[in-house]
């Protein structure tokens, strides 16, 4: 097909690939760990980070990487600390995040970068350097869990439990914590910070409802997340060439994946109100 | 002489300036299945947290097999209340009991680990459901692999909370059964607010409401009535709450 010759349209293909790989590992820690709300205040922190690279003049999505990695880590410590509840917290670094973008972006002289980019995302713009940052987080969450699979999982199933079996518990959870932040930076490409809960999301919770262990959910989120990127990125550049229409890449791909959440859902019920899914073992 | 599994000696725990454990005093040795009753919010989670180093008292001695409790609770099996379980995570049985076999970082399971895994199920009688989801369970069935878990660290004691809550009778009874069989490999302490279910089956009994009232031993009826006069308990009787016993002095 004539749009798999531009450069632009390849890039967005390889981008999809590998952001579903860290929204396919890393959205299963979220949903099975119900940390949805702490993955969102993730995302917008990130919006202080892209500030501060405007404001410093260095690339922007590097800046976030710092600067959101060490809000979680932060959020998480504090946690740990003081008496304060996560949601808490969570709320107050959401804002604060957001706000410091706005600042740092006030604050930096000439025309106000591109915004919209960084909220709704722009697979489209995705450069080669994108996709090296892209793949080097990549690389560090599949290490990561690979080598710690059973501590997070059983830290992610029972936290108490792990932390007595000699796991060091507190410091698996920053660590989670600091592989959202690098997921979340891997995504704002391809749907923007404030889309990013979706693919952190909507993926592993359909992929859960066909799979029983968290490594399967791994797995099927990882292609469930490249088919809404892809069919997302297709849907939206077809709309824009005959309609002209400029739907944004990244508003396709969360709506076509919520719609797949929600019908997937419903059949699933209907299935399971009929009988025709059963249970063995439940009375 | 029994050798001592658990000492704590004149234990304080304040959740900010209210106190949740009161001067506690407890030993626990080998071979023992005590039971601790209380109220709700009698510090009976507390309690446990403390013995399993995931709370430090203000004040007072911790020791768990002779250690500071950080070191010495990973020969404690710990069974946590089943009910407080998404019963939605994507795991199944076998590797739930698996996670009683870690401690080695960056290292898979061995086959000795497995090994232990498929021996502690089967104790527990719950082997036929090894590949199941956790949401294929029953409370009950769940309440064994979790037991089960903790059978797999080849526990010195096992600490159970709240082990038949959500449990109907019939499981209750051959849950405690089970518990019975187990106490020859393991001192077992559990807490629960249910005096009914626990008073028949364990040989101890001690009363909690922020103070430990340890009788060292149960006698059967008259004494468990005056020993129970002792403390406030929540009597479990056909799903409702009473609170029948006079409040201790």
């Amino acid at each position: 097909m004539a749009i798999f010759q531009y450069a632009f349209m390849r890039h967005a293909m390889e981008a999809g690939l590998l952001v579903s790989i860290a929204c396919g590992i890393i959205g299963s820690y979220v949903v099975v760990k119900k940390m949805a709300f702490m993955a969102g205040g993730v995302a917008h922190i990130s919006f202080g980070g892209i500030g501060l690279g405007y404001f410093l003049g260095f690339n922007p999505l590097l800046t976030a990487m710092a600067f959101t990695t060490a809000s979680a880590i932060g959020i998480g410590f504090s946690t740990k600390k003081s008496r304060l509840s996560e949601d808490t917290l969570v709320g107050v670094f959401w804002a604060s995040g957001m706000a410091l973008g706005a600042l740092f972006i006030a604050l930096t002289p000439g025309y106000p970068p591109d915004l919209f980019s960084y909220l709704f995302g722009d697979i489209l713009a995705v450069s080669p350097t994108d996709l090296i940052l892209m793949l080097v987080i990549d690389v560090v969450i599949v290490l990561a869990v690979s080598l710690l699979y059973k501590e997070l999982l059983a830290v992610a199933f029972d936290e108490e439990f792990a932390q007595v079996r000699g796991v060091p518990a507190g410091a698996l959870y920053l660590l989670l914590l600091a592989l959202i932040a690098f997921t979340v930076i891997a995504l704002i490409r391809a749907v923007g910070i404030i889309l990013v809960i979706a693919l952190l999301t909507i993926p592993a919770a359909m992929a859960r409802q066909y799979v029983r262990s968290l490594k399967g959910m791994m797995v099927l989120s990882t292609v469930f997340g490249a088919l809404f990127i892809f069919a997302g990125l297709f849907l939206s550049y077809v709309i824009n060439l005959n309609y002209g229409v400029r739907l944004s890449s990244g508003a396709t791909i969360v709506l076509l994946g919520a719609l797949s959440f929600f019908i997937t859902g419903a059949i699933k019920n209907s299935r399971r109100r009929s009988g025709a899914i059963s249970r063995p073992g439940t009375p | 002489m029994n050798t001592e599994v658990v000492r704590l000696e004149d234990v304080w725990v304040y959740y900010d300036n209210n106190p949740a454990l009161e001067g506690v005093n407890l030993s626990i040795e080998d071979g023992d299945f005590l039971g601790i009753i209380g109220p709700n919010g009698g510090g009976k989670s507390t309690l446990l947290k403390v013995i399993l180093g995931l709370i430090r008292p203000v004040r007072g001695k911790v020791s768990v097999f002779g250690l500071p409790p950080e070191k010495g609770r990973t020969r404690i099996g710990y069974v946590p209340q089943s009910a407080l379980f998404d019963r939605n995570f994507p795991i199944s049985v076998f590797e739930v009991v698996l996670m009683g076999r870690l401690g080695r970082l960056f290292h898979g399971f061995s086959k000795e680990d497995k090994a232990e895994a498929e021996v502690a199920l089967n104790k527990v009688e719950m082997s036929d459901f090894k590949d199941r989801g956790i949401d294929e369970l029953s409370g009950g069935e769940l309440q064994r692999v979790l037991v089960a878990r903790a059978l797999a660290t080849r526990p010195g004691l096992l600490l159970l909370d709240e082990p038949t809550s959500n449990v109907d009778l019939p499981t209750q009874r051959s849950f405690y059964e089970l518990l019975g069989e187990l106490k020859k490999e393991a001192a077992i302490v559990l807490v629960s607010h249910d005096i009914s279910a626990v008073s028949v089956y364990v040989d101890k009994i001690a009363c909690l409401n922020r103070q430990l009232f340890y009788h060292g031993s149960k006698e059967i009826s008259p004494e468990i009535i005056d020993m129970t006069y002792g403390c406030p308990v929540d009597l479990i009787a056909h799903g409702a709450s009473h609170r029948v016993l006079k409040e201790h002095r």
